[in-house]
């Protein structure tokens, strides 16, 4: 697979693969492409190209993932792309699936009762997290980032570690591919195929998603900030 | 798991790249990834499963120690040898001179070969379902060991297994895959929450 560069046709980029779309938005980009290069695209809307371009590559390629290359790009750039995508999941992903599951599931069977239970368990654990990161974790590594080594007081107060936090994103990924399987593999009374259809096409999307999420968190963010955490503690 | 294998094309030349994908992307509905150096392989760094290298010998024997480090998730690799000189041709090589049938078959039959390798349990054994009742009970792994009288680590195989034939990986999913293949009854279900 090549990797896109800056010199090409954003609109060609997104005709290749749409699924870029809801990404490139994210990045700060909206409809009405028209012929512009990506270059042009990204100067018109202040984007950091290279930011840009490495986050389309990594997502077109589920295998393509420059972790040194995307280390050295600013925690606000990263987290500014998080926050957006945290906001992306709960109004597109989030909404759509749990409106669909809701449809098909809408029987008194005990198979349906526990995958929406399941579901609905696992939504509340998600929306959760999303908030957790955003309202704690982001603004504390954005604290670290600005917090200036030499005019730290002699005893820092850490008052939340980094390591405490990883094992939760493995739950999070395990549990979308549970829910995928369940749909696929284990459901056995009879339920509309085009509701299903639409789902698991949401589900596929929204997994993968989440796997391009959680690597951008635990390779980059997250190592970034437990160096940050280690020049404070060490002093 | 045919289609999920993947190729990993390494050569130094654009044009052997750009020419193996013509020539490959039609026939196979693998996931083929071209790269110029083993070197680019770090910017690849959660390659996994069944991967076929195709790799000049010189290539391979230069950079054998970083591809094996870079490829350490691989569940298995083969190598099909990328070869210039049109006097050799061999089972285990691709000649840039071969047509292009005969270069295809070869990637079909590695393939092919890893199929007869993946065996197909997919049924849980007596012991994995005693296990997956006890978990469902909301018990630990040490628990577990301690009632069916083996090793935590044992118990962690078991688990590994359930996951792999059930494709259900975690604790909560797992009960609800009881529930509905009827192994445990909703009643026995300690976790009332689940429900």
């Amino acid at each position: 697979m090549k990797l896109f560069n800056e010199n090409l046709i954003l609109a060609d980029v997104v005709s290749e693969n749409h699924l870029l779309f809801p990404v490139i938005n994210r990045l700060g980009v909206n409809l009405g492409f028209k012929n512009s290069t990506i270059k042009t695209i990204c100067a018109e809307n202040k984007i950091d190209i290279e930011f840009f371009i490495e986050i389309i590559n990594v997502f077109n390629n589920e295998n393509y993932f420059p972790q040194k290359k995307l280390q050295q790009f600013s925690v606000l750039t990263i987290i500014n792309y998080l926050n957006k995508t945290h906001e992306f999941y709960r109004n597109y992903y989030i909404a759509e699936i749990d409106k669909l599951i809701k449809q098909l599931l809408n029987n008194d069977n005990i198979e349906s009762k526990v995958i929406r239970k399941f579901y609905q368990n696992y939504q509340n654990e998600l929306i959760e997290h999303l908030k957790f990161e955003e309202n704690i974790v982001f603004p504390y590594i954005i604290e670290l980032s600005n917090l200036d080594v030499k005019k730290l007081p002699a005893k820092m107060k850490i008052n939340y570690s980094i390591n405490d936090f990883e094992k939760e994103h493995s739950n999070i990924d395990n549990k979308i591919s549970d829910l995928r399987n369940f749909i696929i593999r284990y459901l056995s009374v009879s339920y509309d195929n085009n509701t299903c259809n639409s789902l698991l096409s949401a589900l596929f999307l929204f997994e993968k998603d989440l796997q391009n999420h959680t690597r951008i968190e635990e390779k980059i963010l997250f190592p970034k900030a437990k160096f940050l955490e280690k020049s404070f503690t060490t002093k | 798991m045919i289609n999920n294998t993947k190729i990993l094309v390494i050569n130094k030349s654009d044009i052997i790249l750009l020419g193996l994908n013509d020539l490959l992307k039609n026939s196979l509905s693998n996931e083929i990834i071209y790269i110029n150096s083993a070197d680019e392989l770090e910017n690849y760094p959660h390659l996994m499963g069944y991967i076929i290298v195709l790799i000049s010998e010189n290539d391979f024997y230069q950079n054998k120690a970083l591809i094996n480090k870079q490829l350490k998730n691989a569940t298995k690799i083969a190598y099909l040898f990328i070869e210039l000189n049109s006097d050799k041709i061999s089972a285990n090589t691709i000649n840039i001179y071969e047509n292009a049938d005969s270069i295809t078959n070869k990637i079909n039959e590695l393939l092919s070969s890893f199929k007869r390798n993946i065996s197909n349990k997919n049924e849980l054994s007596k012991r994995e379902i005693e296990v997956l009742k006890l978990l469902t009970k909301g018990l630990s792994n040490k628990e577990i060991a301690q009632i069916l009288f083996i090793s935590t680590y044992t118990v962690i195989s078991h688990r590994k297994n359930i996951s792999e034939k059930t494709k259900i990986k975690s604790t909560s999913g797992l009960t609800i895959y009881a529930i509905i293949n009827k192994i445990v009854n909703i009643e026995e279900i300690s976790t009332s929450e689940l429900i």
